[in-house]
């Protein structure tokens, strides 16, 4: 692999924000709801689970809201991006067909792209931890940390989506019903606490989990998340990157020749 | 040893031909029963394929579809690796290939210009500072800061030429855009690309047009198969590629050369010679309108476009009779000492008195002389060798 200069990295930050900000300005634009979309949504999310499992059927978690919104958040930029991503090699000929255009830029600027509307969800999640009266402490140097590792995770799985459509094209129907099974395995709504042991042991394999969970005990209880188990998802999402971009790269090459 | 900005050496690359038993979703594969893919047959899109462009030299590429000309853009520009043989640019590669990629609908033609040209290999803000210039390019001042949807589909590809011809490039390759927007933009951007071109850009150029390729380009690579049929000079390469392919164009209503055979001294028809030996080009004209005193023109180029044998009927004294219909001519040349390579037979026709480059009808058809081909020279008269003394 060649070593990249000084001027393809500044394209290839170019390249992610172009991306990025058509991705943003054609969203807002194109609904009538504009940036408020991005919180909308998930606060509409917010309100039927509260109401079903806070007040209809009580699931008698403390800080329901939070616990709820936190995951919800963190599992849309998970969902999104891998929704957007299957389709971006497939998707884009023509700019897999461009001289000097990179690629990889694809799947990493939907992941900065969900990121980003993660973040304008911010302030409703700081109004409800604060409704909930959540422990803020130093433990919130912690989420860069937390950040960082879901992303490397979700870049990952970005590239391997992408990569594997163009082997099989009928991944875009199928990573939908995945992730609805993903939805339902992960605590979102619910807790892990209150599953049997065995349960909890087989789901602790999923990164989603460990990602949400850290970042409960960080935001609402201030407490530092489990090191060991964020140490361990970081190296394998690391290892899972190195993977899935080589994969990636293959298949975008070999791409242009299935015609 | 000249200065080159673009080489590709022993170019070769294989496909897999998708067999339509080969799983292309998870569920036939599934369905498969996990077996191994079935293996496809490769086919040989591109074969040993050697070029080199000079800066400020354009190369035309000409072929039938299928004849291997994307596949050879595609790995020029890097964005596919061969099988075997490397490419060398001296420069970044651009492309002009697919215009207004990644451009945004609902975006402004402003912001538009911004997107395309990151994606297009620039940076942000040398985009910004080239925007006015663009803007001025595709006349589109007034419209600029409306959404793209409301342009018509002509103001959407000025927006993409625009932005492509200010990428600056040194190395650009272009594939079948020219034929884009009105006559008078379309001559602009010819403009354009002959700027790039004095400014020392090495362009390839796919096209279909062959007026076009005749007219801008320096040198032309006829692909056939996958194959480096020709290369030289567009005069000879693309009437040779003209005659090859049957739909001759018409000499504008007046008439055609219709076919080029050519046959031995025993008139067996021939692709092939011996060296030395005698050749007749049997040529069929047609007109379509009474043409007085036809002129007929007969070259031989060899294959990098060196005319090595040029005869004329005016020149030749023939005095040609009117051609109010069909007519056959033939022409025998006595023997053809020619060095064993590849050539090209060209035969033009031209109403008497008229200018060749203004009215005048090509046909074409190869041939190769055989033996083992020398490095230099031309000609491979019939010698003898004698040595006294040592």
């Amino acid at each position: 692999m060649r070593i990249p200069d000084r001027r393809s990295i500044r394209h290839m930050l170019d390249v992610i924000g172009v991306l990025v900000a058509r991705d943003q300005k054609a969203r807002y634009q194109s609904t009538a709801m504009g940036v408020f979309w991005a919180v909308v949504s998930p606060a509409l999310f917010l309100m039927t689970f509260y109401v079903l499992f806070k007040v209809m059927l009580p699931l008698n978690i403390p800080n329901y809201a939070s616990h709820l919104f936190i995951a919800l958040i963190l599992w849309t930029w998970f969902q999104t991006t891998t929704m957007e991503a299957v389709g971006t090699i497939v998707g884009n000929p023509g700019l897999v067909n461009q001289p000097r255009f990179p690629v990889a830029a694809l799947p990493l600027a939907a992941t900065v792209s969900n990121f980003v509307t993660l973040l304008l969800t911010l302030p409703l999640l700081v109004v409800i931890l604060w409704v909930e009266d959540a422990k803020v402490g130093p433990a919130l140097v912690a989420l860069p940390i937390l950040t960082l590792c879901q992303f490397v995770f979700v870049l990952s799985m970005a590239y391997f989506v992408s990569a594997l459509n163009v082997v099989f094209r009928d991944l875009q129907y199928i990573v939908p019903i995945l992730l609805q099974f993903g939805y339902f395995t992960t605590p979102i709504f619910y807790s892990a606490d209150a599953l049997p042991e065995r349960a909890r042991q087989i789901l602790s394999l999923n990164p989603m989990l460990q990602i949400i969970e850290a970042h409960r005990s960080v935001l609402i209880y201030g407490e530092w998340p489990d090191w060991r188990a964020i140490g361990i998802l970081l190296v394998a999402s690391l290892v899972l990157l190195a993977l899935t971009y080589r994969f990636f790269r293959g298949a975008s090459l070999r791409f242009l020749e299935e015609i | 040893m000249t200065v080159t900005a673009l080489r590709a050496e022993g170019l070769q690359k294989s496909f897999r031909h998708q067999g339509a038993d080969a799983p292309r979703t998870f569920r036939r594969w599934v369905e498969g029963g996990w077996r191994t893919r079935p293996r496809g047959e490769m086919i040989r899109a591109l074969d040993d394929v050697s070029l080199e462009v000079a800066p400020g030299q354009m190369l035309g590429v000409i072929g039938r579809n299928g004849a291997g000309k994307s596949t050879l853009l595609r790995l020029l520009g890097g964005v596919m690796q061969p099988d075997r043989g490397r490419v060398i640019a001296t420069a970044p590669v651009n492309g002009l290939l697919a215009l207004n990629t990644g451009m945004h609908p609902e975006l402004t033609g402003r912001e538009n210009i911004v997107i395309n040209g990151v994606l297009s290999g620039l940076l942000r803000e040398e985009v910004r500072a080239r925007s006015d210039s663009i803007i001025a390019f595709a006349e589109m001042q007034d419209h600029i800061d409306d959404p793209v949807r409301t342009y018509s589909s002509g103001m959407k590809l000025r927006l993409g030429f625009s932005v492509a011809v200010h990428v600056e490039p040194k190395i650009l390759l272009i594939d079948e855009v020219l034929a884009v927007g009105d006559i008078e933009f379309q001559k602009k951007c010819l403009r354009r690309i002959a700027e790039f071109k004095e400014n020392g850009c090495a362009i390839v150029l796919i096209s279909h047009d062959l007026g076009t390729v005749r007219r801008v380009c320096d040198r032309v690579l006829w692909l056939d198969r996958g194959q480096v049929r020709a290369i030289g000079a567009p005069e000879s390469v693309v009437s040779a590629y003209e005659g090859e392919s049957s739909g001759v164009t018409s000499m504008d209503g007046w008439g055609e050369v219709a076919g080029v055979t050519l046959r031995d001294p025993a008139g067996a028809g021939i692709e092939t010679l011996a060296p030395g030996a005698g050749l007749t080009v049997g040529v069929a004209l047609r007109a379509l309108r009474p043409i007085s005193r036809p002129q007929v023109g007969i070259t031989i180029a060899d294959a990098s476009g060196h005319v090595c044998f040029d005869a004329d009927s005016l020149a030749d004294g023939v005095d040609m009779p009117d051609l109010t219909g069909n007519a056959d001519l033939s022409v025998e040349i006595a023997r053809l000492d020619l060095t064993p390579g590849h050539y090209t037979v060209s035969v033009s026709l031209r109403p008497g008195g008229s200018d060749p480059s203004q009215l005048s009808h090509w046909s074409a058809c190869p041939l190769t002389i055989e033996g083992d081909a020398r490095p230099n020279g031309m000609l491979n008269p019939p010698r003898h060798w004698r040595i006294a003394g040592g």
